[in-house]
């Protein structure tokens, strides 16, 4: 493996502010609002602010995008809401880095695809396209961050028994464990 | 007399104890430790930074059993995320989500041992009474042939077809449901480990353990370890200051937790060994989908190995431990390449899908050191040889499930999407491999507090004194005595000795429990 010499914070840190810089400059000015949560969840997350909330929903819906197959959509699950939970209970070493990954995704389309907008407004394909370039970087750190990000998601999405269907996954022997 | 368990969430206000010997963390070794050394007449209080947990809380349900049974909730990586390491958190330790897998130290490195790092008493014909009494008490036994459940019979298949070295494994578990939730504790109390045997003996005999209590400082006064300062935790944060008064201290908090420990407590390192020297054995998942179902959650997750790529010798490239590895729904998701659709529809062939693990047992040393709020930082690179090793067995796994029957091979690596016959397989060699491609799980991390005789090479003897802090910090609670890495020899069998002691799940028993005993007998 190739030696890094820049550590995954700094990574963001870095590429956070420079992705930052350039397009707050720019476009991304101009759609800097608009990150509105229903309040019914807005009052249900634990760490996340509401826009980190909607770049997290909004990953979760490609990561977890359906199949032909019928299955229950991460928005049903309430994955964003599971994950966040998940997250609460993380040393913040940890959740300033997820945090900072999830601005990272939603404000480097321009950055790293030459897209003029932000993964939240972008068509399903598109945001399919972003993280694509983000699982298959040649940045080790992007990389990296693509599977976290597909970890939370599985995370959030595949510990519901409604998705056991999926997997025809017969689920835990314990009749407790299930609601 | 009887100890009990009690949890730091009871403190309101800080708090002083007296006792003989002060024992971070109950895992295999600490867990050996706190039933045998109250019977040799020493009031002992462990500390243990996660909650005490029993059979009736495992639900088997991942998402919150990573919360509750992992050390950062299972999201604990390298300090660059190229490794992800997971570790016990809890009473019990690592004992409690293992795979209950039991093997002794090979008698060539116990050899080594006395041979190149003067350590006494570490002979084969020494320790082998000792493995054995270990064995005995913790029921190990090899697995039925009947319990050998589709996933690790495809291995075995493999093995077979292709003439391959390997075999059943020992575990130590009794009453086993097959439920195959070992990973996410048993809630059949099927583990005879340190929730079911040590800690019943460590509270008949009056140990007294504190749950939810992270050691924070090992103190000194003197020239000797004095005790320890543990802070409680509260929902994750700090409360109320336990202070231990001991005569002597164990660490036995993993070789990650431990060596931050040692680090943050400023403990005498004059050659700087602390923490250096790290390894994990990371290892990579492939997976193959067979036309008959596989279940691989179902029954007993790793009851076979293969042996034929990992020689144990200095030098040698083959350095590939291979046994099955099934994970639950979540673990799996994760684990399989690509996202959206695509990666669904291929979850649905979860039920016919058989997985492998190649275990490195690596060359590359990382090191743990403390941040500034005491938690352990782990760097670790995969070095070069090793990233080709690794590779290599990813290809000897496929090669497995092939000729184990599988219709497609599912291998980690981002330059080849699926194997389905020998001609695909050395691509997967061919790839070598990138940071985080791929995807790479440490669950041995080990070395980081070497013993030795000679203080320049270890930060304890033989005997697991601290060189430098005189009957003071006994014991290092490694599942092995850590080798000085400046030799090849060294290396390679200080990586046997650690696979021997560390294969399967999470954590080897029987090298800590066997420090521990040789300890409380001493």
């Amino acid at each position: 493996m190739s030696a890094d010499r820049i550590t995954r914070r700094r990574f963001l840190r870095r590429t956070l502010l420079g992705g930052a810089l350039l397009t707050l400059g720019g476009t991304l000015l101009r759609h800097a609002s608009g990150y509105t949560l229903d309040p019914a969840i807005a009052a249900r997350l634990r760490l996340l602010s509401q826009k980190e909330y909607l770049i997290l929903a909004a990953i979760c819906r490609r990561m977890l995008a359906p199949d032909e197959g019928g299955a229950a959509s991460p928005d049903e699950i309430e994955a964003a809401l599971v994950i966040d939970g998940y997250l609460a209970g993380l040393p913040e070493a940890i959740t300033s880095d997820v945090r900072a990954l999830l601005h990272l995704v939603e404000h480097t389309p321009f950055l790293f695809s030459l897209r003029f907008a932000r993964f939240t407004r972008l068509d399903a394909a598109a945001q399919d396209a972003v993280l694509e370039g983000w699982a298959t970087s040649r940045i080790d750190l992007r990389r990296r961050g693509f599977q976290a990000l597909k970890a939370l998601a599985m995370l959030g999405y595949y510990d519901d028994p409604r998705t056991f269907a999926i997997l025809d996954y017969t689920g835990p022997m314990l009749p407790q464990a299930l609601p | 007399m009887t100890g009990r368990v009690r949890s730091g969430r009871e403190l309101t206000a800080d708090r002083e104890l007296t006792c003989d010997l002060a024992v971070v963390g109950t895992g295999a070794g600490g867990g050996m430790l706190i039933a045998d050394a109250p019977r040799a007449g020493l009031k002992v209080i462990a500390v243990e930074e996660g909650a005490y947990r029993t059979t009736k809380d495992f639900t088997q349900r991942e998402r919150p059993m990573l919360s509750e049974l992992f050390q950062d909730q299972g999201a604990r990586t390298t300090d660059d995320g190229g490794v992800a390491v997971l570790q016990g958190r809890g009473v019990g330790g690592s004992t409690v989500h293992n795979t209950n897998l039991c093997k002794r130290i090979p008698d060539p490195i116990l050899d080594h041992w006395a041979d190149s790092l003067g350590l006494d008493g570490w002979r084969p014909g020494e320790v082998a009474a000792d493995f054995a009494a270990v064995e005995e008490r913790l029921h190990v036994s090899a697995i039925e042939p009947e319990k050998i459940n589709r996933n690790n019979d495809a291995l075995l298949r493999g093995m077979r077809e292709l003439g391959w070295r390997g075999g059943v494994l020992q575990h130590n578990r009794r009453g086993c449901a097959g439920s195959g939730f070992c990973e996410l504790g048993c809630a059949f109390d099927a583990k005879e480990n340190v929730l079911k045997i040590l800690l019943p003996e460590a509270l008949a005999a009056g140990a007294e353990v504190w749950a939810d209590c992270r050691a924070e400082r090992i103190t000194v006064a003197g020239g000797r370890a004095s005790g320890l300062i543990a802070r409680a935790l509260v929902d994750g944060r700090p409360g109320p200051k336990l202070t231990l008064r001991a005569r002597a201290v164990a660490l036995a908090g993993s070789a990650v937790g431990s060596a931050a420990l040692a680090r943050s407590s400023a403990l005498p390192d004059p050659y700087d060994l602390v923490g250096r020297n790290l390894h994990l054995h990371p290892g990579a998942a492939v997976a193959a989908v067979f036309d008959q179902p596989v279940e691989g959650w179902m029954g007993i997750p790793q009851s076979v190995e293969c042996t034929e790529h990992i020689d144990f010798l200095p030098s040698s490239p083959p350095r590939i431990w291979i046994v099955p590895a099934f994970a639950p729904p979540i673990g799996f998701a994760a684990m399989l390449p690509g996202f959206g659709a695509s990666h669904m529809r291929r979850l649905r062939q979860y039920r016919h899908t058989a997985v492998l693990v190649a275990m490195l047992h690596d060359e590359s040393a990382g090191r743990v050191t403390a941040r500034s709020d005491g938690r352990p930082s782990i760097a670790y690179r995969l070095g070069r040889d090793d990233a080709r090793a690794l590779t290599a067995g990813l290809a000897a796994c496929a090669r497995l499930l092939l000729a184990a029957g599988a219709k497609e091979v599912l291998p980690p690596v981002s330059s080849v999407s699926a194997v389905r016959g020998e001609a695909d397989l050395q691509a997967i060699a061919d790839h070598g491999a990138r940071f985080g491609d791929p995807p790479l799980t440490g669950v041995h991390p080990m070395s980081t507090l070497p013993m030795a005789r000679d203080p320049r090479r270890g930060v304890t003897d033989g005997e697991g004194r601290w060189h430098g802090l005189p009957g003071a910090v006994r014991r290092r609670w490694q599942p092995v005595p850590d080798l000085d890495r400046r030799t090849a020899a060294d290396r390679h069998l200080h990586r046997r000795a650690a696979g021997g002691a560390c294969q399967g799940g999470c954590d080897p028993d029987h090298p800590e429990i066997l420090t521990s005993l040789r300890w409380v007998a001493a």
